[in-house]
């Protein structure tokens, strides 16, 4: 087990950079899904571009969740549970018949609005975790790697004299950097974030909202907030669910974020974003 | 419980504050015009002083604007609406302004009569007024329509601008002692002018707040 400073110093040039690649795209093509007897969501389309943030905002119950969780093949973790429809990473349907869903997962992570660190580990190993078990690649140590997830995401100064310490010992913001990191280490392509910040306070919100703001260039990155606000900040397109008379969530308008928050097109969005329901 | 009943009443105020001010700087057009024609010293004054009113209206106006956009944070037609208000505010103010320098011309003329009875500057007053009205009507009815009509009426104001400016230019030349009053009359037809303008710029912010487009109705050199 790593303990003490890992080998690359902290106040010198970084020796090892977060390797700057190609991101994919993501495109979900008619996606239901259900729970059950009961579908949640019907014929969701939704096409988020590389290297750009794009949120998904709706009242409570639209789906917005169910949606993304299908995004990296985690809605069918739950029991009879069931999707229709496609999810293409880089053209690919995520869905194959030989593809393996973790390796989807690896590819597509997710961060979950509960800061949910494991436990038991420490704050390194919480980072470590993922890459012990994907394996590191040659080359490449794993003490290296952890400072390059901990460093992108601006929490190295403030663990780095403790990171023997639970993961559970830092701040709620703190703690959601963590898995934030948590989910960098596997280097993944896309990065799934479910209500990030709903449950951090301004400042900690804010450190996020700059985090996403610098790793888009690097991730495709898809993020669920209630927070419209924080929609119109981050991201470059945002798009709106409804639940229908049925209870079944919707896409009701996909635009450029500028464009939904000063001149939607459809009336539900308008009545939404300015609070008229919701 | 209805959602969000404070911000609906808060921008009702601010909208109901803005037409407010538009109806004082309407009257204060009409009275500048007014004591133009008869050389009234007196109602000169009260517009001067009355513009100090116009400006503080204005700028509470502004800062309810402001305390709502950093309260409410609003959003589409609600954030158009809010911007609108901040622009034909402005608008309004500098209309104001003409009508007080106006004014200030006929405390110019002191026991002075007029160079001329006035015939085309008064119809430039109406008809810029006339588009005044009619763009805050098309504002209360998101009416883009109306606003595109009334800001094409921009060039009649111009072409009687014209015309006044070269009878007066006329005079000028046939008699150079009536320079200082044919300037005085140049200003004021300059000033309606203007004002017309600035109609058209609220036309521009009506068409916007309809469609989210920001689309320039006065293509001349400003």
């Amino acid at each position: 087990m790593f303990s003490g400073r890992p080998s690359v110093s902290p106040s010198a040039e970084p020796a090892v950079v977060v390797e700057s690649r190609p991101t994919s795209s993501l495109e979900a093509h008619r996606i239901s899904a259900w729970y059950g007897e009961r579908q949640a969501i019907r014929e969701v389309s939704l096409t988020c571009p590389a290297g750009q943030v794009t949120a998904i905002i709706g009242p409570s119950g639209c789906g917005k969740s169910t949606f993304i969780r299908c995004l990296n093949r985690m809605h069918e973790t739950l029991p009879n549970t069931r999707v229709e429809g496609q999810v293409l990473l880089d053209g690919t349907d995520i869905f194959g018949p030989k593809i393996d869903p973790v390796l989807v997962r690896r590819r597509i992570g997710m961060v979950f609005q509960r800061p949910n660190p494991f436990p038991t580990m420490s704050i390194f190993e919480n980072v470590a975790a993922g890459l012990r078990l994907n394996g590191v690649s040659p080359g490449k140590s794993l003490p290296d790697l952890v400072w390059q997830a901990l460093n992108r995401v601006g929490l190295w100064d403030e663990v780095k004299d403790k990171l023997r310490l639970p993961g559970t010992s830092l701040s709620g913001g703190q703690q959601q950097r963590l898995c934030i990191a948590r989910a960098l280490a596997i280097a993944p392509e896309v990065l799934l974030l479910d209500e990030p910040t709903g449950a951090l306070d301004p400042v900690a919100t804010l450190k996020i909202e700059e985090l996403l703001g610098e790793l888009k260039n690097d991730y495709t990155i898809v993020i669920v907030t209630h927070n419209m606000q924080q929609a119109a900040r981050i991201s470059d397109i945002t798009a709106f669910m409804l639940a229908d008379a049925s209870h079944v969530g919707t896409l009701v308008e996909v635009g450029p974020t500028r464009q939904i928050f000063t001149n939607p097109r459809d009336r539900r969005t308008e009545e939404y974003i300015t609070g008229r329901f919701g | 419980m209805p959602v969000r009943e404070t911000f609906d009443r808060d921008l009702r105020h601010l909208q109901d504050d803005m037409l407010f001010l538009a109806s004082l700087v309407d009257q204060a057009v009409s009275g500048a015009m007014d004591a133009l024609r008869y050389l009234d010293q007196t109602k000169a004054r009260q517009i001067i002083l009355r513009d100090a009113e116009i400006n503080t209206k204005r700028f509470a106006i502004e800062e309810q604007a402001v305390t709502l956009l950093a309260t409410q944070q609003p959003a589409a037609g609600d954030l158009r609406t809010i911007l609108a208000v901040l622009t034909i505010t402005g608008e309004l103010e500098r209309m104001g302004d003409y009508a007080a320098g106006t004014a200030r011309i006929v405390v110019m003329h002191g026991d002075q009569e007029l160079l001329k009875p006035l015939v085309d500057l008064p119809r430039m007053a109406d008809l810029a007024r006339s588009m005044l009205r009619r763009a805050i009507d098309a504002y209360v009815n998101r009416d883009a329509t109306l606003a595109k009509t009334v800001a094409s009426e921009d060039d009649l104001v111009d072409t009687l601008h014209d015309q006044v400016y070269r009878e007066l230019l006329t005079y000028m030349i046939q008699d150079p002692r009536t320079i200082d009053r044919a300037t005085w009359l140049m200003w004021v037809a300059h000033n309606v002018e203007r004002i017309a303008d600035r109609v058209t710029n609220i036309c521009e912010r009506v068409i916007f707040l309809v469609s989210g487009r920001i689309e320039e109705m006065n293509t001349k050199a400003d």
